[in-house]
């Protein structure tokens, strides 16, 4: 019973955790190192998971990760400190040249980079999104706050990074050459 | 695009182009599935040992500064003046 529970929320759950866990860290490692700790706890705990309703086990698994996540800023120094290595990392290097735009490579880690140098908070929510196949609701249930927010945010980050990628201008010039030829 | 991005005022060309493009990048940062079920496995592992909360209690229970495992001559001249 309870390791039928277990591996229920472990194959239901572990994917968008990890998102979450990748999204907080930026780090493929850390992020698989953490979602081990995070259901080592829940397996710890299952005598809780049975108790709590079903539609409430995603916050209630969530709130472990957060909680896992500030045990690790805690342990590897401050968060700010954490944060700018994450920015650092990542920093995007402008390309400038149309050329590198078409070249798909280089803009999978000019986009990587991009993700990278989001704020927290929207680099999260899109890699729960992207990585995770969460939708606003399920996000909105995940981290405690209404859909909406959720929408409104990751509408944002796609701003931001669509932007920073020059996805507009690279569109605009195309659609100048379209009309000039 | 789906409603999920339905606040997004950007040309459908560029969003179609993003979302391809993250699409893609989701596929690289996803976790292998063989390391989901390494990480599954691991879990029993360390279930099966002395348990999780033993080895919480073990560490927590841990004063580092008031072992006496390691002698005080041996941080002489090392950056932990606190130690010797």
């Amino acid at each position: 019973m309870k390791q039928d529970l277990f591996h229920e929320l472990y194959t239901g759950c572990s994917k968008q955790v990890y998102a979450y866990l990748l999204g907080r860290t930026s780090s493929k490692d850390t992020a698989a190192d953490l979602l081990h700790d995070v259901f080592l706890r829940i397996w710890n705990r299952m005598e809780v998971a049975e108790r709590i309703p079903a539609e409430q086990r995603l916050y209630w698994i969530f709130s472990i990760a957060s909680n896992r996540v500030k045990d690790h800023y805690r342990n590897s120094g401050n968060r700010k400190q954490a944060e700018e290595q994450i920015r650092g990392r990542h920093q995007a290097t402008p390309s400038g040249d149309l050329s590198s735009l078409l070249a798909a490579r280089e803009q999978f880690n000019e986009l990587e980079s991009a993700i990278g140098g989001l704020p927290e908070e929207f680099r999260c929510m899109l890699i729960m999104k992207a990585v995770g196949g969460m939708n606003s609701n399920q996000i909105g249930d995940a981290l405690g706050i209404p859909a909406g927010t959720v929408r409104y945010k990751l509408s944002q980050a796609r701003g931001l990074l669509v932007r920073q990628l020059g996805l507009l201008e690279t569109e605009a010039a195309a659609g100048r050459r379209k009309t000039n030829g | 695009m789906d409603n999920e991005n339905a606040g997004i005022l950007l040309p459908v060309e560029t969003d179609r182009r993003f979302d391809q493009l993250l699409a893609d990048w989701a596929v690289h940062a996803r976790l292998s599935p063989e390391k989901e079920i390494e990480i599954y496995e691991r879990i029993f592992v360390v279930e099966e040992d002395l348990g999780y909360d033993w080895w919480r209690q073990l560490v927590d229970g841990f004063s580092f500064k008031a072992s006496n495992v390691v002698p005080k001559f041996a941080f002489k001249g090392t950056l932990l003046p606190s130690l010797v």
